[in-house]
């Protein structure tokens, strides 16, 4: 629909060639999307409904994060740490902690490993709400979402009287955490947990059970193991096409080697392993697990520091690290090098969402354009994490 | 309409010994105040549901709805169209205009159209027109020409898709709903729709959604096509999606937009009116209907358009829950249940109910329909209780929060 | 996790050629360092078996333009041999994370290139993810990836000049009419000679 032929085209309209005579239509799932999954531009070329290329535009949302760390010292680094993926901020904070602390062989009191862990799990619950309830959302079931949404602002109630923020945390610190719990946390948690996991089970009974939304997510987007190799899926998405890979089991950090728990492995629930509904019910399962792992964390948790003495400069050794955690769209990974100075040399944040971005190209094609959303909704993208 | 200007024509009428002519033109501008009257009506109905969606889908959501306008927000109609007739008339560069300014005005149109001919009481009706049922559905699809029209001059790629797939389902559930329709038809012999509702009785056996099973699952056929037919969830795949940015209303706002959605909650009410006629026994009241009370006996009218206006409001909140339930259907599974599912159940529903007529002579109607109505009230009293009074148990042994 | 890699180092070694390989294994972050022009093959045989590495992790890209220490001492650092011991060679350095799930390991390779239009081979064609990763570190830091599929700018917009993670990097003073640097109301009274009072920053100025 344009009135002259353009002039200017960018690389991205170079490669989709455009072709007037062609009976595809581009269209554009633009910047705008009137879904939740943040700021990233979908070019289709579409036959009809069929889509048969899918070219992703990331980048609006690049705040050269990476390249600001270079610019002050270790601990002033944590507030953009949150800011990677805003939806899982404690996993970022405890993500980078490990890092430095790695590097600079920092001990981490026990007391403060527990109530990182606590933290994250709730972490873990609110942000596979968000995941669950906007994918309803998306696929037009207005009600789920609003539930979701009430227990997720109890949960932020709570995490509010630990750390004072109910978005963005910066609660993690170079060799602890910031605060301790207030009193009376721990009754109120277990309670409010009890009330969880019934809840759980009434959402599971809402949506996973409902014939219309099975069949907008059954074999839409069949990831089988090659694929998920191949494109380096992590996290939920991994675990959905039948893998059993956890780092907080394969590779365990902090003190999740004494807090019990299962891991969430896609079981081909309606048909096919490694579809979508496989990657939506693997989260509703997480949820489940983490309110576990903090009924045991509560309990287990000693009396002590919550953060070890560091330097006021930090000046950690010349030399490089890599840290990984299990954040909830997957393995976080921190690399950072050190040039023993302030500063750090380099900080690469390598996120779950950019992988599973890279997916897209090759699955999209040959998808009707509503399972293209349904798809794209499963795989749990978050936008800054993509482009940092 | 008729026999009102008998009764004026004739001897110590008002208008006896006028000329043709003038009676005639006594006629149309009787026709314009009735027009103008169910208009009204109309305006109010819309906006009357469109404030209960609002707080019904709030209460499910567990929030309140709107409760800031007047009394606890029940006027929240009024003050979106106050708000929406002052606001500016944005009409984009690059639209085909002509189009652009009539699709809405073509959508309202054919669905007012439609409610001429629906019954509102014993002898409240604008036309009762012979062939009434199938006048109904031929108007109400002449609102598919009104969205074509606003998805190809919206001159953008998303309204296109929205315009070209709500086309696919509009024609396509016409086939099902006028086979289901066809059912209760049959059963009165006549296309009119107060003989429709007068050869039904008062009471629930004497209905027709109980008459026969082919009947009561021609009810949830025609239930679900006429749903398909003005848009809702879960087939309210051209509009409110949330990969079209609202389909074929993207680039509509103010008057026009609120015109959009007065014609799809009006169609609710034709959806619900539609129903209560065919299958629930309209404004049928019990002990006190006798068929020849004189047209000015108002006091049965006016329990009979409660009673009407009663069993619409009931499919209209049927209408609206499951608008907050249910996901979408995509496109291809809709066609799918269109063609594959529902035309095959349409057909077999016409013969099976045919069969019925011959096979069950007329003695055995009433025990069917009593038997069928109680199976059908412990089928609904097991529903109730495993879904609402076992969550009612459950919920309050929660912990309160 | 140290003994793979030496392991690796000497199976590679025998493969590739052994002055191509380096071996790294007992730093604080284990790992092995190729000759760029091998990196290619060094991966295709990590992923055979024994090694049998399932997914790549991450592309990681850095300038080594500033940075001092006895880690890079020119001398006795495997790339003097290949590029020179000439101070001013502007070097990058690539670290390729690669995991293997039956293992439970994670194979990393190091390659360190030089010049100021760098280049190296693409792994495209062997694992799906690289492409994306392969972008980021162009677009940010402006090597060049053989024969890969598709090499554009990902994070920037496609008419960006310059490469932003370089050390030496300075933006231009606008991008299509609109400034790239927010004013800023320090540097302002800075330059117009004005005093700051009671503040914050005056003793870090001083």
């Amino acid at each position: 629909m344009r009135d002259t032929e353009p002039t200017n085209l960018s690389n991205t309209e170079k490669y989709t060639i455009y072709d007037p005579i062609s009976d595809e239509m581009e269209l554009n799932m633009g910047p705008q999307h009137p879904s939740t999954h943040g700021i990233i531009r979908l070019v289709l070329k579409t036959d009809g409904e069929v889509v048969t290329r899918v070219i992703p535009d990331v980048g609006y949302l690049h705040r050269s994060i990476e390249k600001i760390g270079e610019l002050g010292n270790y601990y002033d680094f944590m507030p953009y740490t949150d800011r990677v993926d805003y939806l899982s901020a404690m996993h970022a904070n405890a993500g980078y902690a490990m890092a430095v602390e790695k590097l600079a062989h920092i001990q981490v009191p026990e007391r403060a490993e527990y109530l990182r862990v606590i933290a994250q799990e709730f972490n873990r619950i609110i942000s596979h709400i968000i995941a669950v309830g906007a994918y309803a959302l998306d696929l037009g079931a207005f009600t789920p979402f609003v539930y979701l949404l009430r227990e997720r602002e109890k949960i932020n109630d709570l995490i509010e009287s630990i750390c004072g923020a109910r978005i963005t945390y910066n609660y993690a610190r170079v060799g602890g955490v910031s605060q301790d719990l207030p009193d009376g946390f721990k009754e109120k948690a277990l309670e409010y947990l009890d009330h969880f996991d019934l809840i759980v089970k009434e959402y599971d009974r809402l949506i996973s059970y409902n014939k219309l939304f099975v069949h907008r997510l059954a074999n839409v987007g069949i990831v089988n193991r090659e694929t998920a190799f191949r494109y380096g899926l992590v996290g939920p998405n991994l675990r959905a096409s039948g893998i059993n890979w956890d780092l907080r089991k394969d590779q365990p950090y902090s003190v999740y080697p004494k807090l019990e728990f299962k891991v969430a492995v896609g079981q081909g629930w309606t048909g096919t392993v490694g579809d979508s509904f496989d990657r939506y019910y693997c989260r509703i399962i997480e949820m489940e697990e983490s309110s576990k792992i903090i009924r045991q964390a509560l309990l287990q948790m000693p009396e002590g520091e919550i953060r070890a003495k560091v330097p006021r400069k930090l000046k950690p050794p010349v030399g490089e690290v890599i840290s990984h955690i299990e954040s909830s769209r997957g393995d976080l990974m921190y690399y950072i090098m050190s040039n023993g100075t302030e500063n750090p040399y380099r900080i690469k944040i390598r996120t779950g969402s950019f992988n599973a971005m890279t997916i897209l190209e090759e699955l999209g094609a040959g998808m009707y354009i509503a399972d293209l959303v349904s798809f794209f909704a499963s795989l749990d993208v978050v936008a800054p994490e993509v482009d940092r | 309409m008729e026999r009102l200007i008998e009764i004026l024509t004739r001897q110590g009428g008002l208008l006896e010994g006028y000329s043709q002519e003038l009676v005639v033109i006594f006629q149309i501008i009787f026709l314009v105040i009735i027009a103008l009257i169910v208009l009204i009506f109309l305006s109010l109905y819309a906006g009357v549901t469109s404030v209960a969606e609002r707080k019904i889908a709030g209460r499910m959501q567990s929030r309140l709805g709107p409760n800031k306008v007047w009394y606890r927000g029940l006027f929240q109609f009024l003050a979106d169209g106050l708000k929406m007739i002052q606001k500016e008339d944005i009409i984009p560069d690059l639209v085909d205009k002509p189009l652009f300014r009539i699709a809405p005005y073509i959508v309202v149109t054919a669905m007012f159209c439609t409610w001429v001919a629906i019954p509102f009481g014993a002898k409240l009706i604008p036309a009762d027109i012979n062939i009434g049922i199938i006048y109904i559905m031929a108007v109400a699809s002449l609102n598919v020409i009104g969205i074509i029209m606003a998805g190809w001059a919206s001159n953008n790629k998303w309204s296109l898709i929205g315009g070209i797939r709500a086309a696919a389902q509009i024609i396509s559930y016409e086939i099902p709903s006028a086979l289901a329709a066809l059912t209760a038809v049959i059963l009165a012999g006549s296309l009119s729709m107060q003989d429709i509702i007068s050869k039904q009785g008062a009471w629930p056996w004497q209905w027709y959604i109980t008459h026969d099973p082919f009947t009561m699952i021609s009810f949830f056929v025609l239930l679900i096509s006429l749903l398909a037919e003005g848009n809702r969830t879960p087939f309210d795949i051209p509009e409110a999606e949330s990969e079209l940015v609202s389909g074929y209303n993207t680039e509509y706002s103010g008057f026009r937009f609120l015109l959009f959605f007065l014609a799809e909650w009006a169609n609710i009410y034709i959806i619900s009116a539609v129903l209560t006629t065919l299958f629930l026994g309209g404004w049928q009241t019990p002990w006190i209907w006798e068929p020849l009370i004189p047209i000015l006996n108002m006091k049965f009218e006016l329990i009979g358009i409660l009673i009407f206006l009663t069993k619409s409001f009931f499919i209209t909140f049927i209408v609206i829950w499951i608008r907050w339930t249910l996901p979408r259907l995509r496109v291809d599974q809709l066609m799918t249940v269109c063609w594959k599912y529902f035309i095959p159940i349409s057909f077999f529903n016409l013969f099976g109910l045919l069969f019925w007529e011959v096979l069950f002579p007329e003695s055995l109607a009433l025990a069917a329909s009593i038997s069928i109505t109680t199976g059908f009230v412990i089928i609904f009293m097991i529903f109730l209780y495993y879904v609402v009074v076992k969550n009612f148990i459950q919920m309050n042994a929660r912990v309160g929060f | 996790m140290s003994n793979v890699h030496s392991e690796i180092t000497k199976e590679l070694g025998s493969v590739i050629g052994s002055d191509r390989v380096f071996d790294r294994s007992q730093q604080l972050l284990p790992s092995i360092e190729v000759h760029p022009e091998s990196l290619y093959d060094c991966i295709a045989f990590l992923k055979k078996k024994p090694y049998e590495a399932s997914y790549l992790d991450s592309i990681n890209g850095t300038d080594l333009l500033s940075f001092p220490g006895p880690e890079i001492h020119r001398k006795d650092v495997p790339w003097s041999s290949w590029y020179g011991t000439d101070e001013k060679i502007r070097l990058y350095m690539l670290v390729y994370q690669l995991v293997s799930l039956e293992h439970n390991k994670e194979y990393i390779v190091k390659a360190v290139l030089h010049g100021n239009n760098p280049f190296i081979a693409s792994i495209d064609s062997l694992f799906g993810n690289a492409n994306w990763l392969e972008r980021e570190i162009y677009d940010l830091l402006g090597i060049d990836f053989l024969n890969s599929r598709d090499l554009r700018r990902i994070m920037l917009p496609e008419d960006w000049e310059g490469f932003p993670m370089r050390k030496d990097y300075k933006e231009n003073e606008k991008y299509w009419d609109m400034p790239t640097t927010r004013f800023n109301p320090l540097e302002a009274m800075k330059q117009r000679g004005i005093a700051l009072k009671n503040s914050i920053l005056k003793d870090k100025e001083d």
